[in-house]
């Protein structure tokens, strides 16, 4: 087992090397740089500008040596400065995390207390009236585009009725606002976005749940649980609940990388300021050290993910060995 | 849905709890006290408000609250005293002296002096600091301080664009001193002279301003600016409609679409709460003919073409009629335009006459032809522009449609804007191509750089390779004037001859769409006139008292 | 609705569609919209580019049954044939993914060992960074046209329908029936292609079923950033686009088109649900009523 985890934590490392490898080279094999972006065709500013500004990026070297100033920078987690206002990227990047966690991590959060017990009752009621109703309805949510959606309830909560605010994480006037309204106010703010984020992946994690519990309420053992007469409550909780859940846990694992991911069209329609804004804003404006940065820090944690998810499976279910 | 009523319910309660205001009331003025906010939105987030830095348009309306220069555009964007009280030209223009408005503080309470100014200029001629801007200072010979509320500006030779293009923003000596200017603390932290100080800046949520009580021009009545980072143009409208912003474009460069302004403000919830206006600003499309390509090296072929544009149909279509059609490269610009110049008609008549006096007679396919270089050519060419922009998009099919009428082909190529730039336009591998310009108010480096024959390297503006002698000297002559009478003679010769040789197909000046809620008052907005940048007199608009909104 | 055996007689089909409504519906969603695409040119009545300026934004009526956009086009053809690109890009792309996917997760299964090992290693690096943001990132860097979308779509869904191969070769190379064909010196391919590969097309076909339903959402949510189909060719995404710019105005410029993606991806999500109980053999016959 430690060897194993040895194993997977060193392979991390070239993992992590090919995919900076890769950004970078979708990245500057692309048409275009930075400098033609934000300054061509303007003529209140000077053609030398753009010059200035390509020697300044480091755009002039030849892209081996530039992936190479990159990586060496990096290997001492220094993962250069914006091209955008030039702070360090990893500033620009934690500056991101409060509001990403804060919609992403919360949506995740209900979408497994929403999710797993709807999975868990259509199993039990398998082919019944609630396992239909459990699948058209999580795949309305997962079917309508999120942005069609989003722009819908914005009309209707915010124009039309007047109850929700649209767009933003607070009120403008936030500050000003009585001690007792402001956790209302972040309340109010959070509710448009978190619905249309959790409502449009209750399919998946329902459906995987639901899987889970159907293999397990077939096997043997809750069989006999059954046979043995124990109440079906016991069965169902005690039983059958316990051992679906141990994939669902992995699974659990595999999304936290998406919350650091933020979701970008979401946060782009609500004005939300998090990492998928950044890293969607970073690439249209060819901010490499910015993509590059979230690209691997990215990287990082899913890897982490899976390997968490490893061990947790280990962890949780004793049948699993690794070697 | 049902564990999140109460929660839906207690926001209602809340939210109830706001007085809400009978909008009538907003057609009424009251007392001018001071207070509430102006909330106002952007699509982009600033990259830094140091205004020898900023090359977007987010940063550079911040700065103009923020920051003041020496002189600044009157309502005729004529150079109009600002921090510095006057200044006197002398005779053969190389000498400028300027005299300083005394007592002015910056936001952290230090004076301002002509320290500020000579560092100001320091900063812009360093080549070590990333300024768009440096070529404005290039002419300039010395700096020198004469006391201290007193500058001598000598110049190698006389710049007509000074006294406006050069100190347009003030930068203070004692927080920069010393400091790297490319990457310092002071560019998301500005510190001016301007109407509003600096408060703080959330990345990509809002920049929060507030007003400064020491403002020379006396205290805005405004208590606080913010600019709201809405990246969705849907959103910003829906954010309009429901008051989670104030105005668009009302001290920004914003602008309604088009769309938004003919068919969507027409909404009780809209009109009881807005007012809304057409302004002019200094931008205009065009048709750009690259006169290295044969079929577009004769005058009359280029004055044919226009003449077949019908473009009052493109800017009825296009963008609601809610523009002008423009004659030359001079947009709006009140001084500059000679009233004599009208643009050339849309006439299929006279423009397939004269096709056919420049040898291009119709084929048997329907399409002109003629033998050039004892070659048999049809008249078909690629029509460019960028990637994005819909208005342009669809500006392009109809010209298709239309020169299609007289016996052209044309293709439509639509590329992305880095691959436009560096592909074709630097290297002028196009026929031709379909953009905007964005002027200055005072036109001296739109012009020079457009229309001189020497800016046809990579990067420069007349990458049409325009080429006129007299115009050539033109701009030589007007960049070294000063005087705005002799320059004006100039510039309507300048502008007979272009619309004349019809380099470009002048198409039309779009209007900017402003949206304002009722309770500002205190401001006029002349939409015969044009929107002067950095906008005068913010510090004059108020809410009555009993219309305020917030209390910050 | 249980699953005890059916006793009404008749056709199989019927039986079939009785038993499971998911696949009815979700089929019947499916065959209307590949018919419509498929004979689009027929029932359109406008040409899906045609542009009337002086019929702007009219709401819908008896000669534009959904009304028309902003450039006077009617938006019943234009959904029309834009059923066409959004199946286009949701077929194809799911083609090449299931390609890639099932050659990978084959190879990888049969062969383990290294191969495995480097293959597994493939699906981690793709997988690294979330799909969406990858798609974005390429996407936005080779820029958007039809085939690019398709392409890159296909290229980097291609993990799942991999593990899910991979998984059903190991199981399957354990089984007698392949053991006793290696044994009497079955070819690799032969074995592969001809025992190997159509065992393990069930959860594959589930797969590409849910796959196209993906495509075509992925296909929206990029039109919404500006990557997705470039106008004016129609696809469902830009048509959204398009319209939210008249969303207070022109209601039905946004709820056409999302109600066409909505209805689609719905139809393809159950019917690959329908599929996936009706081969899955764990998922039968389990539960309370078992």
């Amino acid at each position: 087992m430690r060897k194993f985890l040895i194993r997977r934590l060193l392979m991390m490392v070239p993992l992590l090397l090919g995919i900076s490898i890769l950004s970078f080279l979708i990245m500057h094999l692309a048409p275009g740089d930075p400098a033609t972006l934000n300054a061509a065709m303007r003529s209140n500013i000077d053609p030398s500008y753009i010059e200035k500004l390509q020697v300044f990026y480091g755009l002039k070297d030849p892209l081996y040596l530039q992936y190479w100033h990159w990586l060496e920078r990096f290997c001492t987690f220094d993962f250069g400065d914006s091209f955008r206002d030039s702070r360090p990227v990893l500033i620009v990047i934690a500056e991101r995390i409060p509001a990403t966690v804060y919609l992403s991590g919360l949506s995740l959060i209900l979408l497994f207390v929403i999710a797993v017990p709807l999975g868990v009752g259509a199993a039990y009621y398998q082919n019944r009236f609630f396992d239909r109703f459990v699948s058209v309805f999580t795949f309305v949510g997962y079917s309508a585009p999120h942005y069609w959606v989003a722009l819908m309830l914005m009309l209707l909560f915010g124009v039309n009725w007047g109850i929700l605010p649209i767009s933003g994480m607070a009120d403008t006037n936030l500050d000003y606002l009585p001690w007792y309204s402001r956790g209302g106010d972040y309340l109010a703010h959070l509710i448009l976005p978190l619905a249309v984020t959790t409502y449009g992946s209750l399919a998946s994690v329902s459906r995987y749940a639901r899987t889970s519990m159907l293999e397990v309420i077939r096997q043997d053992y809750i069989r006999t649980a059954r046979a043995k007469g124990l109440s079906e409550f016991q069965v169902i909780f005690n039983h059958a609940l316990r051992n679906a859940l141990i994939p669902i846990v992995t699974l659990f694992g595999l999304f936290l990388p998406s919350v650091l991911g933020g979701a970008v069209i979401i946060e782009t329609i609500f004005s939300w300021p998090g990492m998928g804004r950044l890293f969607w804003e970073s690439i249209v404006s060819h901010n490499y050290p910015v993509v590059m940065g979230v690209g691997i820090i990215l990287a990082f944690f899913t890897l982490l993910g899976n390997f968490l998810a490893d061990i947790g499976y280990a962890l949780l279910d004793p049948r699993v060995r690794y070697d | 849905m049902f564990r999140k009523l109460p929660l839906v319910l207690a926001v209602v309660v809340i939210l109830a709890g706001c007085k809400k205001i009978d909008p009538k009331i907003y057609s009424q003025d009251g007392p001018q006290t001071d207070g509430d906010m102006l909330i106002e939105s952007t699509i982009g987030d600033a990259k830094n408000m140091n205004p020898a830095l900023v090359d977007e348009v987010t940063g550079g309306d911040i700065d103009d609250l923020v920051f003041n220069g020496l002189a600044r555009f009157n309502e005729r964007l004529e150079a109009a005293p600002c921090l510095a009280e006057k200044w006197n030209i002398s005779k053969d223009g190389k000498i400028i002296t300027y005299f300083l408005r005394k007592g002015v503080k910056f936001h952290d309470g230090v004076e301002f002096t002509a320290d500020d100014v000579l560092f100001t200029y320091k900063v812009y001629t360093d080549p070590t600091v990333n300024t768009p801007y440096g070529s404005r200072y290039q002419d300039i010979k010395t700096v020198e301080i004469m006391g201290t509320y007193e500058v001598k500006v000598t110049y190698k030779k006389p710049f007509a664009s000074a006294i406006t293009s050069t100190f347009d923003y003030i930068l203070p000596k004692h927080l920069l001193e010393g400091k790297d200017i490319n990457k310092g603390d002071f560019n998301r932290h500005p510190v001016g002279t301007g109407p509003y100080r600096f408060v703080e800046w959330k990345t990509d949520q809002k920049i929060v301003l507030e007003a400064n009580p020491d403002y020379w021009e006396g205290k805005p009545r405004i208590k606080k600016f913010v600019m709201r980072i809405v990246p969705d143009q849907a959103t910003e409208f829906l954010e309009l409609l429901n008051g989670g912003i104030d105005a668009i474009g009302a001290w920004t460069h914003g602008t309604l679409t088009p769309e938004q302004f003919s068919r969507q403000l027409d909404t009780p919830k809209f009109k009881d709460y807005y007012n809304s206006y057409k302004t002019n600003e200094l931008v205009y499309s065009y048709i750009g003919w690259n006169e290295l390509s044969p079929l577009f090296n004769d005058k009359k072929v280029r004055q044919a073409l226009t003449m077949s544009i019908d473009r009052q149909t493109i800017l009825q279509n296009v963008i609601y009629g809610l523009g002008s059609i423009c004659s030359g490269p001079f947009a709006a610009h009140p001084w500059a335009v000679n009233p004599k110049v009208s643009p050339l008609p849309f006439d299929v008549e006279r423009a397939k006459k004269l096709f056919k006096q420049a040898g291009w007679k119709p084929g048997k396919d329907g399409i002109l032809h003629k033998t050039i270089k004892g070659k048999d050519a049809p008249f078909k060419f690629t029509l460019m522009t960028n990637q994005g922009n819909v208005p342009r998009e669809r500006e392009a099919t109809i010209v298709q449609q239309q020169l299609k009428e007289v016996g052209i082909q044309v293709e439509i190529q639509i590329v992305e804007w880095t691959t436009f730039i560096s592909q074709y336009v630097n290297k002028k591998k196009f026929d031709a191509i379909l953009l905007g310009w964005s002027l200055t108010p005072d036109l001296d480096a739109d012009l020079y750089g457009n229309w001189h024959s020497s800016q046809t390297g990579e990067h420069q503006y007349n990458f049409i390779s325009y080429k006129n002698k007299t115009v050539d000297r033109l701009l030589v002559e007007c960049r070294r004037t000063l005087d705005l009478k002799k320059r004006q003679k100039m510039y309507w010769q300048m502008h007979s001859i272009l619309a004349d040789e019809q380099p470009y197909t002048f198409l039309f000046m779009p209007k900017t769409l402003v949206a304002i809620h009722k309770r500002f008052k205190g401001y006029q907005i002349d939409e015969a006139g044009i929107r002067v940048r950095p906008m005068v007199g913010t510090e004059k608009w108020y809410v009555p008292s009993t219309q305020q909104k917030y209390q910050p | 609705m249980t699953n005890k055996p059916s006793t009404v007689k008749g056709s199989r089909l019927s039986t079939f569609f009785k038993r499971d409504p998911l696949i009815f519906w979700g089929g019947a969603v499916v065959s209307i919209l590949v018919i419509t695409a498929l004979t689009a040119q027929w029932i359109a009545p406008y040409d899906p580019l045609l542009q009337v300026l002086n019929d702007r934004l009219l709401p819908p009526s008896l000669h534009h049954w959904m009304g028309t956009d902003q450039f006077g086009r009617d938006v019943f053809s234009r959904l029309l044939y834009g059923s066409r690109i959004s199946l286009a890009v949701g077929f194809v792309a799911v083609s090449i993914f299931i390609l890639i996917g099932t050659t990978v997760g084959a190879v990888a299964g049969y062969y383990g060992g290294w191969v495995d090992g480097l293959l597994m290693r493939l699906v981690d690096v793709v997988l690294c960074i979330p799909t969406f943001l990858l798609i974005l990132m390429v996407i936005a860097f080779v820029g958007p046209s039809i085939l690019n979308i398709m392409v890159v779509i296909g290229l980097t869904a291609w993990t799942d329908v991999a593990r899910l191969v991979r998984g059903e070769f190991l199981s399957l190379k354990e089984r007698e029936f392949i053991q006793a064909a290696k044994l009497i010196g079955m070819r690799d391919s032969r074995l592969i292609w001809k025992h190997m590969l159509p065992n393990a097309m069930g959860p594959v076909l589930v797969a590409a079923t849910l796959g196209v339903g993906t495509a075509i959402l992925l296909e929206s949510s990029l039109s919404y950033l500006g990557l997705g189909v470039q106008p004016p060719t129609a696809s469902w995404g830009n048509m959204l686009m398009e319209g939210k710019e008249h969303l207070t105005d022109a209601w039905w410029l946004v709820t056409f088109p999302g109600l066409a993606v909505f209805f689609t991806v719905l139809g393809y999500n159950l019917l690959g649900e329908g599929l996936r109980d009706m081969l899955d053999p764990r998922l039968k016959g389990s539960g309370r009523n078992g």
